[in-house]
Order: structure tokens, then sequence, then C-alpha cells
């Protein structure tokens, strides 16, 4: 009979034989797989304010998001996200910057951004990446950080976060302000 | 047979065919991690069956024991379930192909 416990202690050891070995060819395989089920995936389901581009058709690993919020203090403007998926992928999560300069607690104007799923170490692991997460999850969680997700009380740009605090009617002001001068179509 | 005489209905055997399929018996139908079904192996293998064997945790939640390996492995998963967050370990019992 098959057992399992007995299975997972040879499979340990096989492993960290192997683990010396080079795996380029395998790691490449595994992910262009995985994404290659979830392109079609995520082009049916992408929320409205959402659309992918890609510089190279042929470069799954390479994309931008553009997300125009259909509403919130950041409607009316372009935001372009550049995502970059890692070797490592899916053990690993999609790299993600914003490349749009805007005024946000949760982007820093040179386009970092806190988002719980993109986040490899967590404190508490309770958040963060996990395997089980797809591409789709992160197009819809970097869209929502203009909505449902934005959260004054967790800053990245902290700066952002006290000006909403001191003076919400200047930081929409400011908002405003970025989202004419850096976010509008070329 | 509708009737019961049975002694009417003379049937002779000349040959038959057994097909048989193996499947593991899961809730769910695919692995999280590659998305592949559990017939069919993790993306690492070519063959699938016992040498690339399906994984449950203690929590239930299944997953290809290569995928789950590469998981756990992997210092950021603080070795919890990618589905569930619990601390990871596997089922005492061990399941079984069934045929």
């Amino acid at each position: 009979m098959f057992k399992l416990q007995q299975k997972v202690k040879e499979e340990a050891t096989k492993r960290e034989e192997s683990a010396a070995k080079p795996t380029f060819s395998k790691m490449m395989s595994v992910r262009s797989t995985r994404l290659t089920k979830e392109y079609p995936e995520l082009d049916g389901s992408l929320p409205g304010s959402c659309e992918i581009e890609h510089d190279d058709a042929n470069d799954l690993r390479n994309f931008k998001l553009i997300v125009r919020p259909a509403e919130g203090y950041w409607k009316g403007g372009k935001f372009v996200f550049d995502i970059k998926i890692p070797s490592e992928y899916n053990m690993k999560p999609p790299l993600c910057s914003c490349l749009t300069k805007l005024w946000h607690p949760n982007i820093t104007e040179d386009g970092k951004i806190c988002l719980s799923v993109l986040r490899e170490n967590s404190l508490d692991a309770s958040l963060g990446w996990s395997p089980v997460r797809t591409l789709k999850d992160v197009v819809i969680g970097l869209s929502s950080l203009f909505t449902d997700l934005l959260n004054f009380d967790d800053p990245l740009n902290v700066q952002a976060a006290e000006h909403f605090a001191l003076d919400p009617d200047d930081f929409v002001r400011k908002v405003t302000e970025y989202v004419n001068s850096y976010a509008q179509d070329d | 047979m509708a009737n019961n005489d049975a002694a009417d209905f003379d049937v002779k055997i000349i040959k038959w065919n057994v097909v048989a399929f193996w499947k593991w018996i899961a809730s769910e139908e695919e692995c999280g991690i590659c998305r592949f079904e559990f017939e069919a192996c993790c993306p690492d293998c070519r063959l699938p069956g016992e040498s690339c064997p399906m994984a449950e945790g203690k929590c239930h939640h299944y997953f290809h024991l290569h995928c789950i390996q590469k998981w756990i492995k992997n210092v950021q998963s603080k070795r919890k379930c990618p589905l569930c967050r619990q601390d990871w370990s596997y089922v005492e019992d061990s399941s079984e192909i069934v045929l």
C-alpha cells in the first residue's frame, strides 16, 4: 500500500540530493505552465477599470497594468503599473511598481507599493503571498488600492497619510494636482 | 433479468474486457499550487501516480507532494498551508491510491 509519511521522507532526501544540481530548465517550465494557464483566466475576468499591455507579446513575464479608477480620489487618472514575474514564480510573488507618480498613502512617489498579497515577508504569515494566489489576485489588489484597499492607517507614504489626517481637503487638492500633471493619457 | 425464468436465457460469455481507472480521493480536483489535476503529475515530473503523489495536510487541504514540499522549503512560507495558513503537517494515516 502507498504510504504518504514514508513518501514524504523519501522525497525530502531526494530533494536534498538533487538540490545541488542546476534546475534552470525545470524552473522555466514550471513558470511558463502556470502562467499559460493563468492568462486566459485573467483576460476573461479583468475589472472594467483595468487593462493589460504587453510590450512584447512573446514575453509573458513582463507586462504593464493600466488602471483607470472609476471612483474615488484618483478618478480621472491613468495609472501604469509595471509587473515582473520572477523565475521562482509562483513560490514568490510578482514584483510590482507604479510608474505613474501619484499622491497616495500606500504607494510612494517613486512607485513602491504596499499591498499584502505582494509581500513575501509577512510578519504574521496570515497575509502575504501564497502559491495559490494568482495574477488575477494581484491585478484586483492593485486596482483596489484606489478604492476598497485604500488604507490610511497603515501607510507607506507616511506624509500622504498625515496630510489626509491634518487637512483632507488639501490632500484631495494635491491628489488631483498630481492626477492632472502625471496621470493623463499621453 | 426481468423474469425469473433464467434458464431460458442461456448466455455464454466468450470474452470480456475489464477497464479500470485510478483516482486520488480528495475534496479538490486539482492542485492549487500548480493548477494541474492530481491525476496528472506536478510540473517537475513526467509520470503521474505513486512517483508524484498527492499529499494531504492535517487541515484537509490537498496538493501534489512535490508542490507543497517546494513551498514549505521556502523560508517565507513559515511552513503554513497556502490555502488556510495554518501550520502545515501531513496527515498521520497513509492515503491510498484507490482503484
